[in-house]
């Protein structure tokens, strides 16, 4: 955890027109497998909530769903003539998935693709506004294991994101440049292509379930693009495998 | 195992082939609900005009410099400009005697104001100068070298901004009546917020709005202008060390026989480069006494009566009738005046004197008067005209 309190310290000043999400490493091994979790989180300079589950509605078959709400904090020392309390930030990511998954000794490899769409909304102060829309095509290659108490998981999330529609104040070119120019370069590129990098730790009890997950951008080029890179989460939330397992018992 | 297989080959094609239309953002300047009030009453652009101020390199290079224009602060003095609420009768603004397409000038040889009431001065072409706030100095409220009116009386922008609408033959407002005005009418409250913040208006802040619009006026675009970029002599307002200049840019031949002869003759007060003037106010033997007292009346002082404004002459084709009073309406009626009646007032300047302290008569033959037109005609700069960021803004 100090490696990540050490990020979120050293991360840049700006607001983010991307913010990766927890990346789910479902650990799935029959019919009926379903996990639903909710959580919060906190990254370069924003905090998010999220709802993320998964389902196999057949064996080997999964569906994903992941909802991803975020809010940036502009913190005072940044390179603006507004004060940080004028600014703010939000976005918000939606998106479903659907996979196949292979069980193995006390794991389980899966494999999702998913769409989804979302926004982030900027204000700079004085009413200077920012909202930049996008969807997200992924496919996501995981690997889970159980113990007795604990899940771990790993997960390479390759991200096509497309950026569709926006709006732009043009007083930001004035007041503030370089955000003007990160917006410039992802209206140039339009679409993005890097991975994320996903990592996962959960306890279990009974059917609850306690997981961290720690979320990150690997390709440093998106930075000029004001990405946040990192994201690190604790959700809670229930695991149907465990409710059937204490039926069964 | 095969179906994932499948599964995971359609979705490496959906990654890399996927649309790869450019994403559709749109800059604006104004907020959708504020672009609905402009629209009703105003055709200002989405993306907003800049109104930043670069003077020519032969103008730089003499020390001339325009004050940093505030685009915010231009565009709403732009709309005040054109704003005919804002005079007593709603029927004149200042661009009803300072119209873009003359130069920011007026044709009638005394301006009309409200309710047909007449001034009594010619209106002065706001485009006569190569910019205003590096003719009249770069301070914007402050004192200044050059002072405003024909007459001299206004220090500052504001101070003649306040003067024209206060006027009871120009406007006729109260500068609180201005305020409250602009207050009431929606179309001014996005202009505001972005100018100053917020939607509150002042007597100064009109005052400073119109002064921004007014200073980014820049006329420096006239085919003199190429000419002195690229003149490798020294031209400065006072002259130039040529006696006769051979060469400059693409003037014809009559066009440099008016140069020179402009400098010879006219540009001891006029200025040379048309940059600043040489002479603050001076009397150029209209009448042998002036009922008009002119800067006389401001200063009282015995060697300002019946003196007035020199101003230069940019755009001065474009900016008749001419003189104080809009006496002359051509410019070989002035160019008449000059060659063989000048009278000999008691402040009459000096250039205009002879050594024995008569009255100068150029008696210029017919050929050095289309010449001194034809170059006069050089000081046309037609992009100023043309400018829309200068136009009437409403619909």
């Amino acid at each position: 955890m100090k490696y990540i309190f050490l990020l979120l310290c050293c991360a840049s000043c700006t607001h983010h027109y991307y913010a990766p999400n927890t990346v789910q490493t479902p650990y799935l091994t029959e019919q009926h497998d379903a996990t639903i979790l909710g959580g919060v989180g906190s990254g370069d300079e924003f905090s998010g909530s999220e709802i993320h589950a998964v389902y196999s509605p057949i064996k080997h078959v999964a569906v994903m769903f992941n909802y991803f709400n975020v809010k940036s904090k502009v913190s005072e020392n940044a390179q603006t003539s507004v004060s940080a309390s004028q600014q703010s930030g939000n976005g918000r990511l939606t998106e479903f998935a659907l996979g196949g998954y292979l069980p193995f000794a006390n794991g389980s490899a899966s494999i999702f693709g998913g769409y989804g769409k979302g926004f982030a909304k900027n204000n700079y102060g004085a009413d200077i506004l920012t909202n930049l829309r996008f969807e997200r095509t992924f496919i996501q290659p995981t690997i889970a294991f159980r113990y007795a108490w604990a899940d771990v998981g790993m997960a390479i999330r390759i991200n096509r994101l497309r950026y569709l529609d926006g709006t732009v104040d043009l007083r930001l070119s004035a007041d503030h440049a370089d955000e003007f120019e990160a917006i410039k370069a992802i209206e140039e590129k339009t679409t993005i292509v890097f991975p994320e990098l996903g990592l996962s730790f959960g306890a279990r009890y009974r059917l609850l379930m306690l997981k961290f997950h720690l979320s990150m951008l690997t390709d440093t080029s998106v930075e000029s693009l004001h990405f946040a890179r990192t994201y690190a989460g604790m959700s809670f939330g229930i695991n149907i495998q465990d409710i059937k397992k204490s039926k069964n018992d | 195992m095969r179906k994932i297989g499948i599964f995971f080959a359609f979705t490496v094609l959906l990654l890399a082939f996927a649309c790869k239309e450019k994403a559709d953002i749109t800059y604006f300047y104004y907020s959708p609900e504020e672009t609905a009030v402009l629209n009703q009453s105003l055709n200002l652009p989405e993306e907003p005009d800049h109104y930043a101020v670069s003077l020519p390199a032969h103008l730089q290079k003499v020390g001339l410099t325009a004050r940093p224009v505030e685009r915010d602060k231009a565009i709403l003095g732009r709309v005040l400009f054109y704003d005919k609420k804002l005079s007593k009768d709603g029927k004149i603004s200042c661009a009803s005697c300072h119209k873009q397409e003359i130069g920011f000038s007026d044709d009638k040889a005394v301006s009309t104001g409200v309710f047909d009431r007449a001034g009594t001065r010619n209106s002065i072409a706001l485009a006569s100068v190569a910019n205003f706030s590096a003719y009249y100095g770069t301070d914007l409220n402050g004192p200044s070298g050059i002072r405003f009116f024909w007459d001299n009386r206004a220090e500052t922008a504001a101070d003649q901004n306040r003067a024209s609408l206060t006027n009871p033959d120009e406007m006729d407002m109260h500068m609180a009546e201005v305020a409250q005005m602009v207050q009431s009418l929606p179309y001014y409250q996005p202009l505001l917020k972005k100018a100053f913040g917020d939607g509150n208006i002042s007597q100064d802040r009109v005052n400073e709005a119109i002064a921004n619009f007014i200073n980014s006026l820049g006329s420096f675009n006239s085919r003199f202008d190429d000419a002195a970029n690229t003149y490798d002599g020294f031209l400065n307002s006072f002259g130039t060390n040529s006696s006769n200049i051979t060469a400059f840019g693409d003037f014809n031949a009559s066009e440099l026989r008016g140069l020179n002869q402009y400098i010879s003759d006219c540009a001891g007060c006029h200025s040379a480069n048309s940059g600043r003037p040489i002479l603050f106010n001076s009397s150029n033997g209209l009448d042998e006494t002036s009922a008009d007292r002119g800067v006389g009346k401001v200063t009282n002082f015995n060697q300002d009566e019946g003196t007035f404004k020199v101003p230069t002459l940019r755009n001065i084709t474009l900016t008749a009738p001419y003189m104080h009073d809009g006496r002359f309406s051509t410019l070989y009626e002035v160019l008449d005046h000059y060659s063989t009646n000048v009278k000999n007032t008691p402040n009459l300047g000096s250039l205009l004197k002879n050594a024995n302290g008569t009255a100068k008569q150029f008696n210029y033959t017919q050929g050095e008067k289309d010449d001194l037109v034809a170059f006069l005609s050089t000081l046309k700069d037609q992009k100023l005209i043309d400018d829309k960021r200068y136009s009437d803004p409403f619909k």
